[in-house]
C-alpha cells in the first residue's frame, strides 16, 4: 500500500499552513512526522486521512486520489488515531476498540468472527485486554492513549496515521506506545505519526519528514535530516547529541538568537 | 456476549411490557365496557356501542399513545447521541414546541380542512425549523449550558408564537385550547390522527434508525467518526430530518408531550452499555410503554375533566431533569 | 273604551321611550318588539348569528358592551338587563333613576309569557306583545302528545359539552316530548359528557348546534369524530341553532316545534 501526496497545499484563515508539499509513505515503515509549533504537521496528517482536503494538490492511495474513494472505502484503508483521547459516553474498553471495525461492519452489521478476532489482536498488542470491561474515566492517561490506539489497529487498515500520539505520556508508556507503532510497521502497515520527541523519532523511525513553516525541509532517515543546520533552522535550537546501545539521542539544549541561524 | 443477550433480554422485556400496556388501555375509559362482547362485536363487524367505543375511540387513542411514544423515546435518545449531551430532547429543548406553532398555524388557518396532510406537515417543518438550529447552535463542541439556553429560548418563542395565532384565530374556542398544543392529549383520538401521522413518523424512524453507526462512532468525536466511514454531513441531516418528521407528526395529532426522551434513554442507558446504536430501540419501545402508562393514569386517576399527559410527564421528569443537571454539575466540577 | 285608552297611552308613550338593553335575550325582545327609532342600542352579542335570532335587524342599529359609561351617555328612558348580567351598569341605571327591567332567565313558559308582556307594556307595544304571545303558543300547539317510553335526545356542543336539568333546552325538550340523556345521567346545567358515554347510551337523536363551524377549533372537532356517525347516522341528527334555545324567548317555540317534528320522523326510523 502506497500512500502519496502530490503537491498539497493548505489554507487557513488566509494563511498557508502548508505549500508545495510531497511526501510518499510506503507500507513496512513508521515515518515520523517532525517540526516546530505551527510547521503544519497536523494539517498535512489531515490531508493524508482526508479529513481536510487540500486547497491545492492530492493526495493518492495506490495511484488513486483519495476523494475518488467511498468514504467506506477510505476508512478500510486509513486509520486514523486523533489528539487526545475523546470519548463522549462511558462504553467499555471492549465497545471502545470494537467501533474500530465499524468500516468493515457498516451501521447495524453485527459483529462476525473477523471482527471479533482484530479487535482481540489489537487489545493484544496494545496490552489493555485486561481492561476490556472498564470504562475508559478508570484508566490513566496512558491506559487511555493505548484504548484509543487499540481502536485504531482494530481497524487493521493498511494505513495508520496517528497525531502525536505520545503527547502527555509518560516515558514508560511513550515507549510503549512507540514499540507498539514500531511493531504495527514492522507487519506490514505504512505508519505515520506526528511527533515533538526527537528522540524517540531519530530512534524509532525509519524515516523521518522535517517540516518547517508549511514547507518540507528535510526527507529521508534520521541520521540525514537531523543535522545541526536543519535542526537550527526548523527549531531555533541548539541541541546536544548522544548515543548509547548504538542509537542517537537529542536533547534541546539552548535556544538560538535569529543571527545565530545559518551559520 | 454477556451484553448482547442482555440486549435481546431487553428488547423482548420492552416489547412485553409495551403489549401489556396497550391492552390495558383499551380497557380502561369512561365507560365500564363488556370486553369480551365487544371484541366479538367487533370481530362480527356488528356496530353496537360496546365495538364501536372500543375499534372507534379506544383502539386509535392506545395506538397513537403507543407510536407517539415511541417517537419521543427514540427522538429522545437520537438527540442526545447527536449533540452528544445527556440532557438534549423534543420536549426539553423546543422541537416540540416549535412543532405545535407549525401544527397551529396549518390547523386554524384553515389549511388542513383543505389539505389533511398540512397538519402533520406544518408539525414537521416547525420542528425542522428547532433542530436545525440547534445542530447550528451546537456547533463543533456544543458545552451543555448553551445547548440548553438555546433550547429555552426556543421553547419561550414556540410558546409565544402558539399563543398569539391561537388568539389571532377567528374561531372563538381556539383561545383555550393552547394547553392541548402545550401539553399534549390524547383524548377523543380517532383512526383519522393515526393515518394522518404514522406515515410521517415511520418516514423518521427510517431516517433516525439509520444513523445508529454515526451516533455510536461519534462517541470518539467528529474527526475519528469522519475517519471511521462516516459522511457527517449527510448522516447529520438524515438525523435532523428524521427528528423533525416523526416529532412533527407526533405533534400535530397529539400535542407536545415533553420529557419522555429525556427520562427514557436515560434509564435505559445503562442496560445497553451506553452504546448510542444499541439505545435506539429500546428507547422507542421504553418511551411507548411511559406514554400508555401516563394515557392510562390519566383515565384513572378521576381528576374532573381529563389531565392532560404532558402534565403527567412534566410532573415526573421535570424533577428528573433537575435532578439530571445537579448530577452532571458535580461532576463536571 | 278600555282599548282606546290604551291606544292613546300606547301614543303617548312610543315617543318618549328610548330603551337600550345590555342582555342578549332581551336584544331579542327589544329587536322583536320595539321600532327602530325606539332601540339606542342593544348588546354586541346580538350580532353574533349563531346565538341571536334577530342578527340582522341588531346590524342596523348601534350596539353596546354593557359598561356603565355607554349606559350614561345613551341616556335612556329604560334600560333591559338579565338578572346576572351586566350587574354594574344595571346598578348605575337604578341609582341614576332610570327605569330598569331585569328579566330573571325564563323557567317556565309562563314565565316567558309574562316576560314578553311586561317589555311590550314598558315599550309601550302592549299589542305586538300579544301578538309574539299568541304565536308561541300556536308553534306550541302544533306538539303532539309525548309517547310512553319517551325518546331520548342528547344535546352535543363543542368540547362535549351539554346541557341538562334547570336550563331551557331541557325543558323544551320536554315539551316537545323527549326525555334527555343529560337528565338521565344526572347532569345539571352546563357539563361535559365523554365521546365513550354518549356512544355507549346510544340516545335516539343527537342534537347539534350548527352544521359546521366557519372555523376549525378542536373544540368543533369533536363532533366529527367517526364514532359520532357510526354510532348515530345523519337520520337520527338534529341541527338545532343555538339562537332558538338560548334564550327563553319566542324563539323557543320554534326550537320546540323543530324537536316535534324530529319526533315524529323518529317514529317512522327502525330502532
Amino acid at each position: 500500500m502506497q500512500l502519496v501526496a502530490n503537491d498539497i497545499g493548505i489554507r487557513l484563515g488566509g494563511r498557508a499552513v502548508l505549500d508545495g508539499v510531497n511526501i510518499a509513505v510506503e507500507g513496512g515503515e513508521l515515518v515520523g512526522l517532525i517540526g516546530p509549533n505551527g510547521a503544519g504537521k497536523t494539517s498535512l496528517l489531515r490531508a493524508l486521512a482526508h479529513l481536510a482536503p487540500p486547497a491545492t494538490g492530492r493526495v493518492l492511495c495506490d495511484g488513486r486520489p483519495l476523494d475518488e474513494f467511498p468514504p467506506i472505502e477510505r476508512a478500510r484503508r486509513t486509520a486514523y488515531l486523533a489528539q487526545g483521547a475523546e470519548v463522549h459516553w462511558p462504553l467499555t474498553v471492549e465497545k471502545l476498540v470494537a467501533l474500530g471495525r465499524l468500516p468493515h461492519r457498516g451501521s447495524w452489521g453485527g459483529e462476525s468472527e473477523t471482527d471479533t478476532a482484530a479487535i482481540a489482536r489489537a487489545m493484544q498488542a496494545t496490552d489493555v485486554g485486561r481492561f476490556r470491561g472498564r470504562t475508559i474515566a478508570t484508566l490513566s492517561g496512558g491506559e487511555r492513549m493505548r484504548v484509543m490506539l487499540a481502536r485504531a489497529l482494530a481497524v487493521e487498515a493498511p494505513i495508520l496515521l496517528a497525531d502525536e500520539p505520545v503527547a502527555a505520556l509518560d516515558p514508560y508508556h511513550q515507549l510503549q506506545v512507540m514499540t507498539v507503532l514500531k511493531s504495527t510497521a514492522g507487519r506490514g502497515t505504512a505508519v505515520v505519526a506526528v511527533l515533538h520527541d526527537l528522540s524517540l523519532a531519530t530512534r524509532f523511525c525509519d524515516r523521518l519528514v522535517l517540516l518547517h513553516g508549511g514547507r518540507v525541509l528535510a526527507v529521508g532517515r534520521p541520521a540525514e535530516v537531523l543535522g545541526d543546520e536543519n535542526l537550527r533552522t526548523a527549531y531555533a535550537v541548539g541541541f546536544a547529541r548522544g548515543r548509547r546501545d548504538e542509537q542517537e539521542f537529542l536533547v534541546a539544549w539552548n535556544s538560538l538568537q535569529p543571527q545565530d541561524i545559518g551559520r | 456476549m454477556t451484553a448482547r443477550l442482555g440486549g435481546t433480554r431487553l428488547l423482548a422485556g420492552l416489547a412485553a411490557l409495551a403489549i401489556a400496556l396497550f391492552i390495558a388501555s383499551a380497557l380502561i375509559g369512561q365507560v365500564a365496557l363488556p370486553i369480551g362482547s365487544g371484541i366479538a362485536d367487533v370481530w362480527h363487524g356488528r356496530p353496537s356501542p360496546a365495538a364501536l367505543i372500543l375499534f372507534q375511540l379506544r383502539l386509535p387513542r392506545a395506538l397513537l399513545g403507543l407510536l407517539v411514544g415511541m417517537t419521543l423515546g427514540l427522538a429522545g435518545a437520537v438527540m442526545q447521541g447527536l449533540l452528544r449531551n445527556p440532557l438534549a430532547e423534543p420536549g426539553v429543548l423546543g422541537v416540540s414546541a416549535m412543532a405545535a406553532f407549525g401544527a397551529v398555524v396549518a390547523f386554524y388557518t384553515g389549511l388542513s380542512l383543505r389539505f389533511a396532510l398540512a397538519l402533520p406537515i406544518g408539525g414537521v417543518i416547525g420542528a425542522f425549523v428547532a433542530v436545525a438550529a440547534l445542530a447550528g447552535l451546537a456547533g463543533r463542541r456544543g458545552s451543555i449550558f448553551v445547548l440548553l439556553l438555546a433550547g429555552a429560548a426556543i421553547n419561550s418563542l414556540a410558546g409565544a408564537l402558539t399563543a398569539l395565532a391561537l388568539n389571532l384565530s377567528p374561531n372563538p374556542y381556539a383561545a383555550f385550547e393552547i394547553l392541548f398544543w402545550l401539553m399534549g392529549s390524547l383524548v377523543d383520538r380517532s383512526f383519522e390522527h393515526v393515518e394522518l401521522a404514522a406515515p410521517l413518523m415511520a418516514v423518521g424512524w427510517v431516517l433516525m434508525l439509520s444513523g445508529g453507526g454515526a451516533l455510536d462512532a461519534l462517541t470518539l468525536g467528529e474527526e475519528t467518526a469522519r475517519s471511521l466511514g462516516f459522511a457527517l454531513e449527510r448522516v447529520r441531516f438524515r438525523l435532523i430530518l428524521g427528528t423533525a418528521f416523526a416529532v412533527g407528526a407526533a405533534v400535530a395529532v397529539s400535542g407536545a408531550i415533553g420529557f419522555v426522551g429525556l427520562v427514557v434513554p436515560h434509564l435505559l442507558r445503562p442496560l445497553v452499555g451506553h452504546e448510542p446504536r444499541r439505545l435506539l430501540v429500546p428507547s422507542a419501545l421504553g418511551g411507548g410503554c411511559l406514554v400508555l402508562a401516563a394515557d392510562i393514569a390519566v383515565r384513572w386517576l378521576r381528576t374532573g375533566p381529563e389531565l392532560r399527559l404532558g402534565v403527567l410527564t412534566a410532573l415526573i421528569g421535570a424533577p428528573f431533569f433537575l435532578l439530571l443537571v445537579l448530577r452532571l454539575r458535580r461532576e463536571s466540577v | 273604551m278600555l282599548a282606546l285608552s290604551a291606544l292613546l297611552l300606547d301614543i303617548a308613550s312610543a315617543h318618549a321611550v328610548r330603551a337600550i338593553s345590555v342582555n342578549l335575550c332581551t336584544d331579542q325582545l327589544l329587536l322583536a318588539l320595539a321600532d327602530p327609532a325606539s332601540i339606542a342600542s342593544v348588546s354586541y352579542l346580538a350580532r353574533d348569528c349563531t346565538i341571536s335570532v334577530h342578527c340582522r335587524a341588531a346590524a342596523t342599529v348601534p350596539i353596546n358592551y354593557g359598561t356603565a359609561e355607554e349606559l350614561i351617555a345613551t341616556q335612556p328612558d329604560l334600560v333591559l338587563g338579565g338578572r346576572y348580567t351586566a350587574r354594574h351598569a344595571i346598578a348605575i341605571a337604578r341609582s341614576l333613576g332610570l327605569k330598569v327591567i331585569d328579566l330573571e332567565p325564563a323557567s317556565s313558559l309562563d314565565m316567558i309569557r309574562g316576560q314578553i308582556r311586561d317589555v311590550a307594556a314598558a315599550l309601550g307595544q302592549t299589542a305586538r306583545g300579544e301578538t309574539m304571545v299568541a304565536e308561541l303558543d300556536r308553534s306550541l300547539a302544533g306538539a303532539p302528545p309525548p309517547a310512553n317510553p319517551r325518546p331520548v335526545a342528547a344535546l352535543y356542543q363543542a368540547n362535549g359539552m351539554t346541557v341538562g336539568v334547570g336550563s331551557l333546552v331541557d325543558m323544551a325538550l320536554q315539551i316537545a316530548g323527549f326525555d334527555s340523556l343529560a337528565r338521565k345521567l344526572g347532569l345539571q346545567g352546563y357539563m361535559y359528557l365523554p365521546l365513550e358515554t354518549l356512544v355507549a347510551y346510544r340516545p335516539d337523536l343527537l342534537i347539534l348546534n350548527q352544521p359546521r363551524a366557519r372555523y376549525p377549533s378542536l373544540a368543533a372537532a369533536v363532533l366529527r369524530h367517526p364514532v359520532l356517525a357510526e354510532a348515530l347516522p345523519p337520520e337520527r341528527q338534529l341541527v338545532l341553532p343555538k339562537a332558538l334555545w338560548i334564550c327563553g324567548g319566542p324563539e323557543l317555540g320554534k326550537a320546540i316545534a323543530l324537536l316535534a317534528e324530529a319526533r315524529v320522523r323518529l317514529k317512522a326510523l327502525p330502532p
